[in-house]
């Protein structure tokens, strides 16, 4: 069955010379018309302070237009990284995309 | 005994990503754990990019030296930022909802919960943060 909901993939690094980019491209898929959006971040290597505010960004752009955020399978140091910062309760972070498509199937 | 890894760029947001990937390459690559890796190159970009935002002397030039211990990795940051004091500074309210969560502002607080040791001194005209991140114990 397909996902009710678009998914970016985040790959390498996310910090303030390639947050930009990845901000474009997740914005032009809510542009769209894409209303929940999920951030595969398994493939993602590094996060700084700059690629929170991307995520914080986009999180706030799709909750005022009525959608919603999931981020999932981000390795250990970056799951690290969202627990510091307070983004694992501030923004919804799920293991993995079963999780993350449990939480989007529900309204 | 790895050599330390050495670096001079100039303060700006493409020089410091690859940087910190050089980082990152030297630190995976002489068996440093992944969590030590990420964050050493975490808490040098925060310093970095904070130099860039707040204190930078246009064109100037920061330097980094990195050094691998058996239980930890140490790291020097010289920049010729004004003065900053990493410990001292205000870091933000984590009790907020998205709506109400200030953009940005939790680089300092990474920079200050993830190492376990963090030092600054002015030196001259120049700010000098040494900093620690633990290693994974095997």
């Amino acid at each position: 069955m397909a996902d009710a909901f678009r998914v970016v993939k985040a790959r390498g690094r996310l910090d303030a010379s390639t947050g930009v980019l990845f901000e474009q491209e997740c914005r032009s898929v809510i542009d769209s018309g894409v209303s929940d959006l999920g951030i595969d971040l398994s493939g993602l290597d590094y996060i700084s302070s700059a690629g929170l505010r991307v995520l914080l960004v986009l999180a706030k752009q799709l909750k005022t237009a009525g959608g919603r955020l999931a981020l999932y399978g981000a390795k250990k140091p970056v799951q690290e990284v969202f627990d510091v910062t307070g983004y694992t309760t501030l923004l919804d972070v799920f293991p993995n995309h079963d999780a993350a498509a449990a939480h989007l199937s529900m309204r | 005994m790895t050599t330390p890894f050495t670096a001079e760029i100039r303060a700006e947001p493409i020089a410091i990503s690859a940087l910190t990937e050089q980082a990152m390459e030297y630190l995976g690559g002489a068996g440093v754990d992944a969590r030590a890796t990420h964050h050493v190159a975490l808490v040098i970009d925060e310093m970095l990019t904070n130099v860039v935002s707040h204190g930078a002397a246009p064109g100037g030039t920061v330097g980094v030296k990195i050094d691998i211990l058996p239980d930890r990795v140490k790291a020097e940051i010289l920049d010729p930022g004004l003065p900053f004091d990493p410990r001292a500074a205000p870091v933000p309210d984590l009790e907020t909802d998205v709506e109400n969560r200030a953009i940005g502002g939790v680089g300092l607080l990474l920079v200050r919960t993830l190492t376990c040791e963090l030092d600054y001194e002015r030196s001259g005209d120049r700010n000098r943060t040494r900093f620690a991140v633990a290693r994974a114990s095997t």
